[in-house]
Order: structure tokens, then C-alpha cells, then sequence
């Protein structure tokens, strides 16, 4: 049987292993992914993620499904701990190449067709392509990265106001093409 | 709510409340007034939506092999995740954080710290928060300091009494979450004989994992809600 999420995480939240088991198998691939896409090191990312599912475990009788997709809150676990990584590891002043992560991001994979919201997906990667590049580099290390404002600013070399309204406004249009996409 | 200028302040902290990165005394103030404005809260929506779903254009990756195995294994020898106290205790132990927060009253001195033991009694007399949870303070050497009650209510507060008064000067005080999150809470300013801190927190008390009282970048005193 293929169960929700949302039953695997009440499984798990009674202490079920074989619901946890099912929990790590379907989400593995997009945790361990992310993590290796932040910290870029094998090594790192397979620590980060196996840290990432043990938050969840510990986490899943406080997750509020009224909060939104299982998902989302799994990935949003993965980056805040991969990100904690890097700056542990004193790199995070020098991420991985900005314009190599959004390659990265802007490539669709074979394997992907599986997922749900898969034209959402393509949409939103058409419109974060069409960004002007500084702008589309300032959205992915805010957002994927974890970096503030400030430091964005910092490693674009251009003011925290500047920063902010390209961020602001990129994310604006972002947003337009997911309305444009989910109608 | 109409479009104004608060309005428009807190919509410029968006990005930065949406990705998580936001500081935590600019978190409180956007949080603060979402929750007071509809418009506002549909528009943070859209923000959030955006943010989350560019996580997901990170590409699936298998791990190596064993990762599952070692994943599972760390998690079942693993205590079960926690549960709500149980109303009988919670109840009882309401009544022991009211007395305490009585008695630690009388510490609050400045017009901020007074307002702030208010709103705690008022929320303990009217609100009927969720939950209550506690944790021993230790100091970094191991000793037990003080002690740690989370209350989980409308608003959700945490409150420190210590067994004698820190060492004087200013403490950074940082609340670690279970998704991974630090939130800078006020600080505290340990003066000669104080011997509590309080402040409202914008987390359920089950998502607290951690807290610190932290100087010159060095956790001082710690309470884990593991």
C-alpha cells in the first residue's frame, strides 16, 4: 500500500519503524540531492541528510499538516542543516559557484517525471532562467544557500538595497509564472 | 487591513521571513502583524510558495549505498518522539509556573520587563495555552542553574528562573529548533541579584530543542528538550 505522508509521519510519530523506513526510502533521493547540491561533498551531504531524517523522527508528532506539504517541510529541514554545515565548516564566504548552482537548479532531470507539480517545476525554472543573471544568482544564494540579505549583497558586490529590491521583485515574477502555471 | 506603511514595512521582510533568514527581532515584527492582516498573510503566501518550491528544483540524488540502513538505525534506538504532557500534569504544573511566575515578578524592575510579567499573567489567567514543558538550566561545567518552563499558549513564552544570579553583564540568548532553525530571543542583562528572564517566543514549545544563554560567543548555560 502506498501511503500519504502525512500517515507515514503519524507513523512515525507513534514510534513506527517500518513507517519511518518507508518515510526514508521515498524521500531519500530529493534529501541526500539537496543537501549534496548545498554543501557539495558527498561526505557532508550524506551526514547532513542521515541528520535530517533523525530531526524529522524527533520532529514528526509536532509537524502541523495545516502548514503545507510534507515535503516542503522536509527540504526545508535539509537546507537549514546543510547550510549549519557549511558555516561550521568556515566555507560558507565561498559557496559553490553561484551560476554553477543555478545550472544545476535550471537543468531537468530525466528521473523527475516520477514527481508531482512537474509543470510547475518547468515553469518556474523558465522563469528564473529569464531573470536577469545578478538577480537570478542574488534568489538561489538567498534562498537555497541561506544567506541574508546582507550577505548576498556582500558577494554580488552591490548595495543591501539593491540586494533586497532585486530580490524582491525577481521573487515577484516568480511567483506570477507559478499563478501563470497553477491557473 | 488597508495598504499602509506597515503594511509595506512588513512585506519588505518577507523574502528574508519566507526563506527562514529573517533576525529574530524583525521575524517577531513581521510575524506580528500577520497575524493581525489578511491581505498581508495572502501575500506572504505567495512569497513562501515561491521560496519553497525553488528547493525543490535541486536534483534527486541516490545516496550511497547503506545510507538507509544507517539512517534507520540511528533513528529506532532513538527514544520515541514526544508526547503532550498530560492535562492532570499540565494543570499542576500551570499552578507551579503561576506561583513562580508570582514570585519572580517582583525581579522585573524596568517598564519593558514589568509589561512583559503582565502579559504573562494575563496569559496564564485567560488564555488557556496548550502545554507547559520544563527543562533543567545547566551551566557548560555540567551543574543544574536554574531551571526552563516553556509555556505553549497565545502568545507562547519561555521562562528562566536561575537558583542564584549569573554572573553580571549581557547574555545573547538563542533558542535551537528541531527543523534547524536559530532564533535570536531578547537578551538578558544579569544584574546583581536577579535571578529570572522571560520572553515570548514565536514556535510551538515542541519544536524547542535547545536553548542557550550564550557570552562572547561561548554557551554559558544550556536547557535541552530532548
Amino acid at each position: 500500500m502506498n501511503l500519504s505522508d502525512d500517515s507515514l509521519l503519524a507513523g512515525m510519530a507513534m514510534g513506527d519503524g517500518a513507517a519511518a523506513a518507508a518515510f526514508v526510502r521515498r524521500y531519500q533521493p530529493r534529501v541526500y540531492g539537496l543537501a549534496r547540491t548545498i554543501v557539495g561533498s558527498n561526505a557532508v551531504a550524506e551526514e547532513v541528510a542521515q541528520e535530517a531524517f533523525l530531526r524529522i523522527w524527533r520532529s514528526a508528532a509536532a509537524y502541523d499538516a495545516r502548514r503545507g506539504q510534507v515535503g516542503t517541510w522536509v527540504l526545508t529541514i535539509t537546507r537549514n542543516l546543510a547550510v549549519d554545515a557549511l558555516r561550521l565548516r568556515g566555507n560558507h564566504e565561498q559557496p559553490i559557484e553561484p551560476q554553477a548552482l543555478m545550472e544545476t537548479l535550471l537543468s531537468r532531470e530525466a528521473r523527475e517525471s516520477r514527481s508531482t507539480h512537474v509543470e510547475d517545476r518547468e515553469q518556474l525554472r523558465s522563469a528564473l532562467r529569464a531573470l536577469p543573471p545578478e538577480q537570478g544568482r542574488l534568489i538561489v544564494l538567498f534562498v537555497v544557500y541561506g544567506l541574508t540579505a546582507q550577505e548576498t549583497a556582500d558577494l554580488e558586490g552591490v548595495p543591501l538595497g539593491t540586494a533586497k529590491t532585486r530580490i524582491r521583485r525577481g521573487i515577484a515574477k516568480l511567483r506570477e509564472a507559478l499563478e501563470v502555471s497553477g491557473g | 487591513m488597508a495598504e499602509g506603511l506597515e503594511c509595506a514595512e512588513a512585506r519588505e521582510l518577507f523574502p528574508e521571513l519566507a526563506a527562514g533568514v529573517a533576525a529574530g527581532d524583525e521575524r517577531a515584527r513581521a510575524l506580528g502583524h500577520l497575524s493581525d492582516c489578511p491581505a498581508c498573510r495572502r501575500e506572504f503566501a505567495g512569497t513562501a510558495e515561491v521560496v519553497d518550491e525553488l528547493l525543490w528544483l535541486a536534483p534527486e540524488h541516490d545516496p550511497p549505498a547503506g545510507f538507509e540502513s544507517s539512517v534507520l538505525a540511528r533513528l529506532t534506538p532513538a527514544a520515541p518522539p514526544r508526547r503532550r504532557p498530560r492535562p492532570r500534569l499540565l494543570w499542576a504544573a500551570s499552578i507551579a509556573a503561576a506561583a513562580v511566575l508570582a514570585a519572580g515578578a517582583v525581579w522585573w524592575q524596568t517598564a519593558d520587563d514589568r509589561e512583559l510579567a503582565s502579559d504573562y499573567r494575563h496569559t496564564l489567567t485567560v488564555a488557556h495555552g496548550h502545554g507547559l514543558s520544563a527543562a533543567p538550566l545547566l551551566l557548560a561545567g555540567g551543574g543544574e542553574t536554574g531551571t526552563v518552563f516553556a509555556y505553549d499558549g497565545s502568545p507562547s513564552w519561555i521562562y528562566v528562573t536561575f537558583r542564584s544570579a549569573p554572573l553580571q553583564g549581557r547574555y545573547d540568548v538563542r533558542l535551537l529548533t528541531r527543523d534547524g532553525r536559530r532564533l535570536a530571543l531578547r537578551p538578558f542583562t544579569a544584574r546583581p541579584g536577579g535571578t529570572a528572564w522571560g520572553s515570548t517566543i514565536q514556535v510551538p514549545i515542541e519544536q524547542m530543542q535547545k536553548l542557550e544563554f550564550i557570552r562572547s560567543n561561548v554557551p554559558i548555560m544550556t536547557a535541552n528538550f530532548d
